[in-house]
Order: C-alpha cells, then sequence, then structure tokens
C-alpha cells in the first residue's frame, strides 16, 4: 500500500501514461466526480493483472446473465480466454480478434486511466450488409485467488458494425471471486445504416469498484438501442459519451439501477447532436435501499448547424429509505434554433394509491413494495427493443430486488 | 350469525366528517344495496370497509365474521375475505395482470394456511375465469388497468373478485363507466358467485345496475347516514323520485 493509489497502480503497468508523476485519483472536487467518492478504492491493495498470470476459472460463473443461443466470450481479469470463449464457427459477417490496446479516446481521467490500465483490445467487427443474427455476450469475468484477493484490471472492446450490418452486443460484468477494481473500456462505431443493440449488466460484488466507458459514434441513419443495468453491490460508475454524428442517426440509451447496502451507482451521459435530424431517447430509472447513493448527471449537446434535432432524458429515482440518497445534475446545452429538447428529473416515494391497491388485494405491505419497486424499474427495462434481451434483463433485475425486498 | 355487522359507525377524511352514525347488518348470502347521490359517504364507506389509510373511523365499530374489522390492516380484511371493486382501479405500470392475481392469491392461501399454487395450475383456473368474463389472454399478460378501457377494468375487477372468492364483496359504483353490454357482463360475473354464505354490498348511484344484479335490501344513504331501507322495489321507487326527497330528510 503507498499513499497515492493511482501512482502504485501506474508502477504495476511500469508506464505512468499521460498521468503526472503525482497525479492521484480524482476527488469530489473535481466537478466531474463531485458526487461520487472513490475514497472506497482505498480499502484494498489493489493488484494490476499481467498478461502473463494465470486464473482458475473454469467454466462461466452461475452469477453470469444466461442468453440462448448467444455467442459467448469470456475475458478474465481484462484478457480473452480462448478456452471459454466461442470463436469457432462464428457466423459469416462477424470477426473477433484480440491484440494489444490501441489509442485512447480522450483526455478525461477515465479516458486516461483505461488507456494506462489496458493491456488488451477485443475487436469485433461486422461486415457491411450483415445480419449477425445470434446475440453475442462479452462476460468480463473478475476472478481473485481467494476472497480478499484485489484485482486491478482493464478491458478494452472495440465494436464496429461497417454500411448497414445489424448485430446485438451485451457485455455483462461479474465477480466470480475476489474484488475487482475494473475500468472497461468500450469503443463503439455505428456505420451508415447500421443497427446496434448494446446492452450493459454491471452486477459485480459488493467489494468492487468499476469505472467504466463506453464512446459511441452514430453514423448516418444508423439505429442504436442501448441499456444499462447496474444491480452491482459496490461502486459503478459508467460514462457514456454518444455522438450524433450522422443525419437522421436514432439512438435510445436508457437504463435501470438499483442499489442496496453501502453501493454507489453512477450513470454519467454526454449526448452530443452533431448532425441535423438525429433522435436521442434516454430513459432512467433507480431505486435507491439502505444507504446505497445514485448518481445521474446527463447532458445534452446540441452544437450548432443541428436542426431538426431531437433530444429527450429521462431520469426518475425512488428512494426506500432515508439513508439513501440521489444526486441528479441534468443539463441542456443548446446551439440551434430549430431543436425539441426536454429533460426531466424526479426523485420520489412509492405511489400510495397503488401501495392500497394491493393490499386490498391481501397483498403485505412489504411485498406490495417490492412489487412496486420493481415495477418501477421494470417501466425502463420495457424500453429494450431486443425481446431476447429484455426478458433476460427482466428475469435479472427481478432476481435482485428478490435477493433484498421480499 | 351477521356476516358484516356496522354499528353507529361515524369517519372523516382529512379533518372532515363524512360518515356520520352507520348502522348496516349483513347476513350470510344476502345481497344488501346502497344507493344515494354523490358525495353523500357511499365511496368512503366502502374505503373505511377496506381499511384505506386517511379515512379515519371516529366511533362505532365493524364486526366481521365477529372479529373487530377495525383492527385488521387492509390486506388482512383481504386475505380474510373482503373484497372491494374499486370505483376507478388503480393503474401499476410494469406489473403483469397474471403475476399480481397469482401474488394476490398466494398471500390468502398462505394466510389460510394453504400451499402457494402451482403456477400451470393456476394459469389454467385464470383463463378459465377469463374466458367466462370475456377477458382476452392478452388482457392478462398486460400492466394491470394500464390502457384497459373504463369496461376492462371492471371486468378486471369482476375476475379478481372471482379468483379471490371473498366472502364479504363490496362493488363500489361497478356500473360507472359501463355501457349496457358490459354491465351485462359483469352483473353475470357478479350473479354467478353469488351464493349462500357470500354477502355482496353493491354501492350504486343508479337503479339500472339493480336490474341485474338483484338486492334483498336497498339503502338509502344521504348526507353520512341511512335514511332508508326497503326491498328492491325501493330502488325503482328512487328512480322515479330521484334523491331529493331524502336529501331534504338528512338536512
Amino acid at each position: 500500500m503507498t499513499d497515492n493509489l493511482l501512482q502504485d497502480l501506474l508502477r504495476q503497468r511500469g508506464d505512468s501514461g499521460r498521468f503526472d508523476p503525482k497525479e492521484a485519483l480524482p476527488t469530489r472536487k473535481a466537478e466531474a466526480w463531485k458526487y461520487t467518492d472513490l475514497k472506497r478504492l482505498e480499502k484494498f491493495g489493489w493488484s494490476v493483472w499481467l498478461a502473463e498470470d494465470s486464473h482458475g476459472v473454469t467454466a462461466i460463473p452461475d452469477a453470469a446473465l444466461k442468453i440462448e443461443g448467444a455467442i459467448n466470450i469470456v475475458l478474465v481479469n481484462g484478457f480473452l480466454d480462448r478456452d471459454l470463449s466461442a470463436l469457432d464457427h462464428l457466423p459469416m459477417g462477424l470477426s473477433l480478434e484480440a491484440g494489444p490496446a490501441s489509442e485512447a479516446y480522450g483526455d478525461g481521467f477515465t479516458d486516461r486511466l483505461s488507456d494506462a490500465l489496458t493491456q488488451e483490445e477485443l475487436t469485433l467487427h461486422v461486415d457491411a450488409g450483415k445480419v449477425i443474427e445470434a446475440p453475442i455476450h462479452i462476460h468480463h469475468i473478475t476472478w481473485g485467488a481467494d476472497a480478499d484477493a484485489a484485482i486491478a484490471h482493464a478491458a478494452r472492446v472495440t465494436i464496429t458494425l461497417d454500411k448497414g450490418a445489424e448485430a446485438t452486443v451485451v457485455e455483462s460484468h461479474v465477480t466470480a471471486s475476489g474484488n475487482g477494481f475494473t475500468v472497461p473500456s468500450l469503443g463503439v462505431s455505428l456505420g451508415e445504416n447500421s443497427r446496434l443493440g448494446l446492452y450493459s449488466a454491471l452486477m459485480e460484488k459488493a467489494g468492487s469498484s468499476q469505472i467504466g466507458l463506453a464512446d459511441i459514434g452514430v453514423s448516418k441513419g444508423a439505429v442504436l438501442d442501448s441499456f444499462i443495468l447496474s444491480i452491482g453491490k459496490g461502486l459503478a460508475r459508467r460514462e457514456v459519451r454518444l455522438t450524433m454524428a450522422g443525419e437522421r442517426g436514432e439512438a435510445a440509451l436508457s437504463g435501470a439501477y438499483f442499489g442496496t447496502g453501502d453501493a454507489l451507482i453512477d450513470t454519467t451521459t454526454f449526448v452530443t447532436h452533431g448532425a441535423e435530424n438525429a433522435t436521442s431517447r434516454q430513459f432512467f430509472r433507480g431505486v435507491l435501499d439502505d444507504r446505497s447513493r445514485g448518481v445521474f448527471q446527463g447532458k445534452v449537446l446540441v452544437r450548432e448547424g443541428a436542426q431538426g434535432t431531437d433530444g429527450q432524458q429521462q431520469h426518475k429515482a425512488l428512494l426506500l429509505s432515508a439513508q439513501a440518497e440521489v444526486d441528479a445534475k441534468p443539463e441542456l446545452e443548446i446551439y440551434a434554433d430549430d431543436v425539441q429538447c426536454a429533460h426531466g428529473a424526479t426523485v420520489g416515494a412509492l405511489d400510495e394509491d397503488q401501495l392500497f391497491y394491493l393490499r386490498a388485494r391481501g397483498i403485505p405491505e412489504a411485498q406490495a413494495r417490492a412489487l412496486l419497486t420493481q415495477s418501477f424499474l421494470i417501466e425502463a427495462v420495457e424500453h429494450i427493443a431486443r425481446p431476447a434481451i429484455r426478458d433476460v434483463f427482466r428475469d435479472a433485475l427481478a432476481h435482485r430486488l428478490e435477493g433484498d425486498l421480499v | 350469525m351477521s356476516l358484516l355487522k356496522i354499528e353507529n359507525l361515524s369517519a372523516t377524511v382529512g379533518g372532515t366528517e363524512i360518515l356520520k352514525g352507520i348502522n348496516l347488518d349483513i347476513q350470510p348470502g344476502e345481497v344488501h344495496a346502497i344507493m344515494g347521490p354523490n358525495g353523500s359517504g357511499k365511496s368512503t364507506l366502502s374505503y373505511v370497509l377496506a381499511g384505506r389509510p386517511g379515512y379515519e373511523v371516529t366511533g362505532g365499530s365493524v364486526t366481521y365474521q365477529g372479529k373487530n374489522l377495525l383492527e385488521m390492516a387492509p390486506e388482512e380484511r383481504a386475505c380474510e375475505g373482503v373484497f372491494l371493486a374499486f370505483q376507478y382501479p388503480v393503474e401499476l405500470p410494469g406489473v403483469a395482470n397474471t403475476t399480481f392475481l397469482k401474488h394476490a392469491l398466494n398471500a390468502r392461501r398462505k394466510h389460510q394456511g394453504e400451499a402457494e399454487l402451482d403456477a400451470l395450475e393456476f394459469v389454467k383456473a385464470l383463463r378459465k375465469k377469463a374466458k367466462e368474463l370475456n377477458i382476452p389472454d392478452d388482457m392478462l399478460k398486460r400492466p394491470v388497468n394500464v390502457g384497459f378501457s373504463g369496461g376492462e377494468k371492471k371486468r378486471n375487477e369482476t375476475l379478481q373478485m372471482a379468483i379471490l372468492e371473498p366472502r364479504m364483496a363490496i362493488l363500489d359504483e361497478t356500473d360507472s363507466g359501463l355501457d349496457i353490454d358490459a354491465l351485462k357482463l359483469v352483473s353475470d360475473g357478479v350473479n354467478a358467485l353469488r351464493s349462500a354464505d357470500r354477502s355482496f354490498l353493491v354501492i350504486t348511484h343508479y337503479q339500472r345496475l339493480l336490474d341485474y344484479i338483484v338486492p334483498d335490501k336497498v339503502h338509502v344513504l344521504s348526507a353520512g347516514r341511512i335514511v332508508k331501507t326497503g326491498g328492491k322495489e325501493l330502488a325503482q321507487e328512487l328512480e322515479k323520485t330521484g334523491y331529493a326527497a331524502y336529501e331534504d330528510e338528512a338536512a
């Protein structure tokens, strides 16, 4: 253990990357980290997982999402495991390769951290006009030799859909053993008129912390349907940068989160409209219980000339306990005049009329509350356009809630 | 023994006294109708019996099956067989109708010390009852009452009643918002449930419903009191004379 966790991690990698020699983890004084305290990371002495290390994962853990007919790709501690992954007989038009990590996405702390820690990059490519029917499920698994192990790792996944291509990608994060400090990054490029379903499930254990980044570009006429299910028990921050780069692009960016214990769930989105007549839809729902905290920072920027932009953002949170907290910061910045943009953020408690209706049918109050909580979150899950994925996410959410509420 | 005995019941809502000494004695198997003008306290009575928070009992008693009903939580009343068909059924976005009914039925079975129903058995029983009420499968899968028409909502309430098999069913203006076909369907559903040990309290503004669900007794409620009690012919009389005479009486 050193007094500077960040420098310790960089030393283990043998390269300080784009960090100053004395730079430390951001504190709450930094605007982007105002609501998310990284102090809990100091509870562990993290070891960076290196290419030569070997893990003991012999099968996909039970905790992982099960998606019927999916092409399972398994990354353990940031590295592709070829034995556990279904790399043979990939459908025509889909290629998957692991290689040295490429360049950064930006200058933010998370960008630079992911650059410094990422050792391997998984590249997924769909050829022009090809439709990949089977969902591609990328499993991110943290494995430690024992329960006290503290493993730091960073995986980078790059997804490219060429013109007119179609695919469904699920990326899920689970802890098999030990504790993980994970910095996954996702670079996504949707070519002209391509269609991508991109679904994330963050389900890590209580001692884990994740600071993740997704950088997504949507070209002309392309359609993105995306969802983030954040139901882990530790810290989970997901930064999403979505750029509407081509006219008539459509993007849905939705999510549901549920916090218990001292979980901290942070969703930070930045949607840029840089082209005409593009549409973005954000629909987020969160429920916080115990002492858990939720953070939603959502920004929509409409650049000059992005006429006809339609950008909507909604975030609603329910607090189930007096100690739970949510901080929501919606922002709109508009430099074009012919636009439709709106954002809404509410925080509340359960609806008393609904609660009474359930109780009047004999359902005990605690169970009625659980049912309403679940339905509140499921309204967000219903936004998932792919029915098979929607079902899996709905079940995962119900399972997580059952463990805590009923 | 009475199934439900209300004695000198008074209640306030938000500090305003709405019920001012209600007396009512319902024997097993009887159908009682309560008629009255808007604002007479009909819905308040139904909510007080179901235990809705915010409806404060300030005097009197309600004895159900020999027990003090007012001491029970709403869910306990339901599990003991009291059922309120809501005038305005509540929408539950995200809760599938089937899931809702299963939770409700299993809560009751658990309360009675019975095993929870097997999912397959339940769906079979549900489909059969739904078919009788002309409720399509699609409505069972959809979230409770969301996007349902007025008639669909009332049919759905009747379906819940058929599944839960209450002993004391309170129908709060079940006829409001129904066209004649839906009214007939809902009434048939209710009539099918009539039995020697199940009682009904039918609350309505109009006599029309009572052509289909024929009551044993009719009470006129006005300004928080029952001002007249009679047989089924009282409903027809009210249809002709209106409530004006009783409003004067109460005042």
